[in-house]
């Protein structure tokens, strides 16, 4: 999993014996990923081509945009068991620099405690480094500030928002 | 012209929603009310729904226009407008146009405006701010707007500008079809951005 193997962007798995990270795949919509998502917001059912849609057009973006998965590769019913995003902005600030931006972190609620959230967002910034971003950037309620923090994450500043 | 009653902003006659002289909008003082509807309508199409507005859309309060950023815009000042902002080194006309055909490939999804006195003598961007749409799973496929990268020129502070495009740049993530638009700021900034209706959810 060195952080600059070329096979990292391509088909990234990393185990730690129990647990597989990789890029989100079609075949999740029937792993319980949208279920996953409800945990974090509200998420209402996808059809499987909506799920669809929706993929091709993230997937469009290829490496500007990835989503990573955590499942148990021994279980008999294969289930999504975490998630995080990762998209990569680009400026015109810094010289033409990118952010990565960090979004959609859950893990199932029956397989917290065990680092998978914090795997798979050192990964996304990992691969944000790699991508040349000049900073990785999330929001977050107060209350999970220690948490990131174990990701390298300091806090800056506020999040306005409006919605319609 | 048949647009000039469409646009006539009559106090307690109902505008069409172009974000600007909506009724949330209505704290203005009537010295800002007039910088941002007195304008002559009749010389540019505001309606949201315009189908010219995501290609050429131009707002006027007389003085300022805001609009789409434009490759010609390098020559204008916006990369030292951005400097104001934040670190912004210096692009060459070639890493300008990169970028921003690597931004306009987003269409929709990535939009930068900026303001300029169309009437000065030499062109200058005053005031620029950004928008992209992020896609989601969540929300059944909704969408977020981000704002981004909002600077007003040091020399035309204090005129409303960086509301003015704000507040343009959450009516289009509206037309768009997000659910939220959310921006990142220091503290000192929330009561700013509270004027273009945004919230600090987590710390009210």
């Amino acid at each position: 999993m060195a952080s600059t193997s070329p096979e990292s962007a391509a088909a990234a798995t990393e185990t730690d014996g129990s647990t597989q990270i990789r890029r989100l795949e079609l075949a999740d919509h029937e792993r319980g990923f949208v279920a996953l998502l409800s945990q974090l917001s509200s998420c209402p059912d996808l059809t499987p081509s909506e799920f669809a849609a929706r993929f091709a057009e993230l997937a469009a973006h290829g490496d500007d945009h990835v989503i990573l998965v955590a499942e148990d590769p021994s279980a008999q019913e294969r289930r999504i068991l975490a998630t995080g995003c990762l998209f990569v902005e680009r400026k015109f600030l810094r010289g033409g620099g990118k952010v990565g931006h960090v979004e959609d972190v859950v893990v199932d609620a029956a397989a917290r405690g065990k680092g998978l959230g914090l795997h798979i967002v050192r990964r996304l910034v990992e691969i944000a480094k790699e991508a040349g971003c000049y900073k990785v950037i999330l929001d977050c309620t107060p209350e999970l500030r220690a948490y990131y923090a174990k990701c390298g994450f300091v806090e800056k500043g506020v999040q306005m928002a409006v919605y319609f």
